[in-house]
């Protein structure tokens, strides 16, 4: 290693142009990730109005987190919000994984000139922006004379309310985001599957493994990473889902789409009870910590991948 | 073509199946978001999924002319096109010592990167307000690439130092014999060998950063400063929506990000083929 035979002198500008090299990016994820992320935590003790400095904040202990889970109006939106934005997280991974997994199988067992075309459609989705999504969407899902209702109608379905019920319209959110984010999920899938090498389907074969087996036995477990990683990303974009519910449902019909990021913005910044909205982060990236880390937990604990989702 | 081709052609068909019902779920919503372009607003409220029945590039004009449409694409076109640059720079500088040195401390470091990634910094939106305003970068465009920058750093170091990782050594050694300092080689070796890193990084944060919403929301007030998705929000909530313009806007908005995904999609493709370098 040529490093180690460095003099001295040498060394010290060695590891001087390494911290130059570094500083740079942990510099800006320092100020404007970890710092607000820890200001957080910590305002979420104080009372602090979001309309005055940091240094206007007083301390008052866990206040904030016992009136979030009171049963006054405050602790009733709070669990809501909590429970409307799990909700929208499961749904939405138990929807994505599979289908980018399917997608992903697909497009690379394509092989063929269309592969290339499957993959720009797949992708395509993901280059249009929310505002395009969720307006066409609030178009598409139009109870009367929506093209979804009359194609449900076409194959003797009952007709759906979406958007403009408190039961439908969470999940019709989750739908326009799958539709959305369901390429990208496919392409980290693609790029796991391109990482499996044939030899392993090849032995596979010849062992007399076909179809569901191969999947089973062989692709699902070589891609537990990707799709563990996949999962991760997922859950991370979904407890932040703010665009779909700002632009269509501002939080209703009756609070059912109102999601924590949402409703934080509007607790925190509109009615600037700043303590109050940083409790409610700090409750979620609990929850999410402790989420993350058990998934991760039952990852390993199952060496052989069998559980890999 | 013997039995078994054929077989195995038949075998792939609900595959395809799958695959030509996705695209036709994909289609739908495009095809309405094009055809809204080219229609009046009365006939977008009248008929909402039919062809036009008279095309018109009115729409076009009207988003070009009337909402300074202009105006918006020039402050899309810093904030997203600073955060790239400024992403890919800082990114490819960090990877290289992570990727290429054998560091001691470099684990605490993959966990500093980690937590960039991993941390919802949206539910920090009210702190990040009142430091933004500290910082005096509020109705600052500079302000937004700072923040888009330190949120798109950590994917970007991660796909940058695996294809790092995997150049063979003799590529710098040679250099280094010669004498060339660890800058020299990061810029003019290990750079250009990993173009398709660059390319997937680039058109990923630009993606992200073009169609975002939510930071210019809550960062800027100023007209002068807004991105093309805040004012298109904006006109939809104006006294009489003119859905023709806000569809026309809406398609014009893509164009950037489409014609800069034709241009790499080669580059893409090549990245996401050769290491798997999205892991």
């Amino acid at each position: 290693m040529p490093i180690s035979k460095s003099t001295p002198f040498r060394m010290t500008a060695f590891r001087r142009s390494i911290v130059t090299m570094l500083v740079p990016s942990l510099g800006p994820i320092a100020v404007f990730v970890l710092v607000p992320i820890a200001l957080t935590i910590g305002l979420s003790f104080t009372k602090w109005s979001t309309q005055t400095p940091f240094a206007t904040a007083s301390f008052i202990g866990l206040d904030n987190y016992a009136e979030i889970f009171s049963a006054s109006s405050v602790g009733r939106d709070f669990k809501g919000a909590l429970s409307n934005t799990a909700l929208y997280s499961a749904l939405s991974i138990a929807l994505l994984l599979p289908l980018s997994v399917a997608f992903g199988l697909l497009v690379h067992q394509a092989r063929l000139k269309g592969a290339e075309v499957l993959r720009t459609i797949l992708f395509a989705t993901y280059m249009v922006p929310m505002i395009a999504v969720a307006l066409v969407f609030s178009k598409l899902y139009s109870p009367t004379e929506g093209p979804i209702n009359q194609m449900l109608a076409l194959i003797g379905l009952p007709r759906q309310p979406w958007l403009s019920s408190p039961d439908t319209a969470l999940v019709s959110i989750v739908l326009l985001n799958v539709w959305q984010q369901v390429g990208y999920f496919t392409i980290l899938v693609i790029a796991g599957l391109t990482q499996i090498p044939q030899s392993v389907y090849d032995a596979a074969r010849i062992d007399g493994a076909r179809g569901l087996r191969l999947f089973a036995s062989i692709t699902l477990p070589l891609l537990k990473r990707t799709l563990l990683f996949s999962a991760v990303i997922a859950l991370i974009n979904a407890v932040q889902v703010f665009e779909p519910v700002a632009l269509i449902t501002q939080g209703g019909p009756v609070g059912s789409t109102n999601v924590l990021t949402y409703h934080i913005r509007r607790v925190g910044i509109e009615r600037a009870q700043g303590g109050l909205g940083s409790a409610m982060s700090v409750t979620l990236l609990l929850a999410l910590v402790i989420t993350v880390t058990a998934v991760f937990a039952f990852a390993r604990s199952e060496p052989t991948g069998r559980g890999a989702k | 073509m013997t039995n078994l081709d054929i077989a195995l052609h038949v075998k792939r068909l609900p595959g395809w199946m799958v695959l030509a019902l996705w695209t036709l779920v994909v289609a739908l919503p495009l095809y309405i978001l094009i055809v809204s372009c080219f229609k009046s607003t009365a006939e977008i409220y009248g008929d909402k999924f039919g062809l036009p029945t008279q095309w018109t590039l009115d729409n076009f004009v009207n988003a070009w002319t009337k909402a300074q449409f202009a105006r918006y694409m020039v402050n899309s076109f810093l904030v997203t096109g600073g955060a790239v640059a400024l992403t890919i720079i800082v990114s490819a500088m960090a990877a290289f010592p992570l990727s290429r040195y054998p560091l001691g401390w470099s684990s605490p470091l993959l966990a500093f990167f980690l937590a960039g990634v991993m941390l919802p910094i949206r539910l920090a939106s009210v702190e990040m307000f009142t430091l933004m305003k500290h910082l005096d970068l509020l109705d600052s465009r500079l302000g937004l690439v700072f923040v888009y920058t330190a949120i798109r750093i950590p994917f970007a170091v991660f796909i940058l130092a695996n294809f790092m990782r995997v150049l063979p050594r003799e590529l710098e050694e040679a250099a280094r014999l010669d004498g060339a300092k660890e800058w020299r080689i990061l810029v003019s070796i290990i750079v250009p060998t990993i173009r398709p890193a660059i390319a997937i990084v680039a058109i990923f944060t630009a993606i992200a950063v073009w169609n975002d919403f939510f930071f210019p929301l809550i960062f800027i007030f100023d007209d002068a400063y807004k991105t093309v998705p805040l004012a298109i929000t904006t006109f939809v909530g104006q006294f009489r929506t003119d859905w023709g313009m806000v569809f026309a806007s809406l398609a014009i908005s893509m164009m950037p990000v489409l014609v800069m995904y034709l241009l790499l999609a080669r580059q893409i493709r090549e990245g996401v083929g050769a290491t798997g370098g999205l892991k």
